[in-house]
């Protein structure tokens, strides 16, 4: 009996000092990084190169089918007037792509990057995701909102990532996630509504853009270097460039897909 | 009829319990050559070259009397067995036979013949293999199937296409209507061109005519793999009161919950746009043990299911439905998921329309 009890205590003993090391460790390897990089690096924007572009639309715009959201009354409703689109291909008015993904795909040192502690927010408005595209670095946090009257599930299907699948009813709170590993590009469905489908761009350093109205998008504080640039979109598929940038430099690289 | 053995061959009502009277030849080619009896020609065996299992059997197929000559035996000792006059290929093929139906050369212990549910396991696995169930299904942890070749399938709108994962399917489905489903998955004799369980998968799983065997085979396999109690005795559910019932019709219908925008009810105009099977007929086809598992958190039990986690939340010892629950719930201390469990384990046509009519046909969503 007692020598259980020994044993028993020189277990918690043990236990205690491998969580009070263990803490201590991870507090300063979260600021500095790994060892080898020596810290966690943050784009050089005073130093760095910055690429711009426009990813254009090469031929007709198509012309995009109404949502069918009967199913969901409050959905229904929320368009009443002029119904939702699908936003699989969305042109602005000059001609450029709306929700194209553009990153440096690969020729950045090996490097820890800084994640950012703001969240980037996925809302679930009107029954559909706003907005329809997101880039996140991997460990950054995504709010995921639900404004809607109505229940939805929020089902990101990822290749490499872990697949998960949440419900969030109406007035929930607000639910915060990660995805550990690099993958472009993770879809997102509801169950509860099919008809709903948004992109979210996981990537490992901070080199990346979603082009807005304009069809532009702007990546700051590249270090110098030869790299691939790719642009993504959800119909037209990929297309990369090879660019090469020095300090300093300010260079443009247009992206054009065949409608 | 014993000495000749005629009930051997012959069907005589009441000497249905009579024996074989030859020689067992099961493991003939393993008998020690002491032990094969030569009789008087044994000598002239040894001299001419067949003093073997083969040269005993080739002599003995082309006249069985062949051993008894030179002797002079009483009327009861005479040989039985008769002279078929086989041809030479046929006393070849005999020969063969016999020479091959030998002892194992490996000491009893090395076999795995497990008296218990290993048993069904093995016995399943070659089912499950002929059918190539696997082609289709998941049967066990970390396998691939045909569907994850299939790019249309990869797809966000086909991934819920795909046929469901029978790992745990022992502890998920009631064994007798396992056996009904696969003895005929439209589960009906007149609409046939539909899959029983999941109507809006646009393939159905094929009617293989499984013998009676290896229906049995089949369901015997999955109750092991998941280590389920035989014979199977469905677990009763607590008997609910009509509060509870009209407590968990409500929740079922309830804006707040998202059950019936995606699962059938049996009506066809719901049913169109549903993409779940039917939980009113659940306690036919589940087990209400994992069906309380499996509403609490689905995706550890199957990933990537088309169910979301996060529907219940535990608040000190009990799970709590996460969403705004009717009025009716305040003040109720149980359990909120094995309320939902036990109101579809008592399911009945009554509470059916009740349900539609709550839920308000089609609408509701």
């Amino acid at each position: 009996m007692k020598k259980i009890w020994i044993g028993v205590s020189l277990a918690c003993a043990l236990t205690l000092a491998g969580c009070g090391g263990g803490e201590n460790k991870e507090a300063p390897k979260a600021a500095e990084g790994t060892p080898a990089a020596g810290g966690a690096a943050m784009p050089d924007e005073a130093n760095g190169a910055t690429v711009t572009g426009k990813v254009v639309l090469d031929g007709a715009k198509p012309v995009m089918k109404a949502l069918d959201m009967s199913a969901t009354p409050f959905c229904e409703r929320a368009h009443q007037g002029s119904a939702a689109k699908s936003e699989e291909v969305v042109v602005n008015s000059n001609g450029t792509l709306k929700n194209a993904f553009v990153w440096i795909k690969s020729g950045l040192p090996d490097k820890q990057w800084a994640v950012p502690t703001t969240a980037v927010t996925l809302d679930q408005n009107g029954c559909q995701y706003k907005p329809h595209v997101i880039g996140v670095m991997a460990g950054q946090q995504i709010d995921i909102k639900n404004s809607d009257p109505t229940n939805h599930n929020i089902h990101p299907q990822p290749q490499t990532n872990q697949e998960w699948n949440e419900s969030q009813p109406p007035g929930s709170a607000d639910k915060m996630q990660t995805f550990g590993r690099q993958e472009v590009m993770i879809p997102v469905k509801c169950n509860i509504h099919p008809w709903m489908r948004s992109y979210i761009g996981v990537v490992a350093h901070p080199f990346f853009a979603v082009t807005g109205d304009d069809g532009s998008f702007t990546i700051k504080g590249l270090p110098p270097g030869t790299y691939t640039i790719e642009a993504w979109h959800e119909k037209y598929g990929t297309s990369d460039q090879t660019i090469t940038v020095a300090p300093k430099e300010s260079k443009t690289q247009d992206f054009s897909f065949k409608g | 009829m014993r000495f000749y053995g005629c009930a051997a061959c012959h069907e005589i009502s009441g000497l249905e319990e009579e024996q074989r009277i030859g020689t067992e030849l099961t493991k003939e080619g393993s008998k020690p050559i002491e032990r094969l009896d030569f009789a008087l020609l044994g000598h002239k065996a040894e001299a001419e070259g067949w003093y073997t299992h083969k040269g005993f059997f080739e002599h003995k197929l082309e006249n069985p009397a062949v051993y008894d000559q030179g002797k002079e035996k009483a009327k009861q000792d005479r040989l039985k067995m008769p002279n078929f006059n086989l041809s030479k290929p046929e006393i070849d093929a005999v020969t063969t036979f016999l020479e091959g139906s030998v002892d194992a050369t490996v000491p009893p212990r090395y076999f795995y013949q497990p008296a218990d549910q290993r048993q069904d396991i093995i016995d399943g696995w070659w089912v499950v293999r002929k059918y190539n169930c696997m082609g289709c299904h998941r049967v066990h942890v970390g396998q691939t199937t045909t569907f994850d070749t299939l790019a249309r399938y990869q797809d966000p709108d086909w991934k819920d296409q795909k046929p469901p994962t029978l790992i745990g399917e022992g502890g998920r489905v009631n064994p007798d209507w396992l056996m009904r489903f696969l003895g005929n998955p439209s589960l009906s004799e007149t609409d046939t061109n539909r899959d029983g369980v999941r109507q809006y998968l646009k393939v159905r799983m094929p009617t293989f005519s499984f013998s009676n065997g290896e229906l049995r085979k089949l369901v015997r396999f999955f109750a092991a793999l998941s280590s389920q109690a035989e014979p199977f005795i469905q677990t009763k559910t607590d008997p609910l009161s009509d509060e509870e019932r009209t407590m968990a019709r409500q929740l079922f219908s309830s804006e707040g919950a998202p059950c019936l925008k995606c699962h059938m009810t049996g009506d066809p105009k719901h049913d169109a746009k549903a993409t779940a099977p039917n939980f009113t007929v659940a306690k036919d086809r589940l087990q209400p043990g994992w069906t309380k598992r499996w509403i609490l958190d689905p995706a550890t039990m199957s990933p990537g299911t088309a169910m979301p986690s996060g529907l219940f939340r535990h608040d000190e010892s009990r799970w709590v439905f996460a969403g705004p629950v009717p009025a009716s719930f305040n003040g109720y201390q149980k359990d909120h998921a094995d309320l939902l469990v036990r109101y579809m384990f008592q399911f009945t046509p009554e509470e059916l329309n009740r349900l539609r009519a709550s839920a308000g046909s089609g609408a509701g969503r």
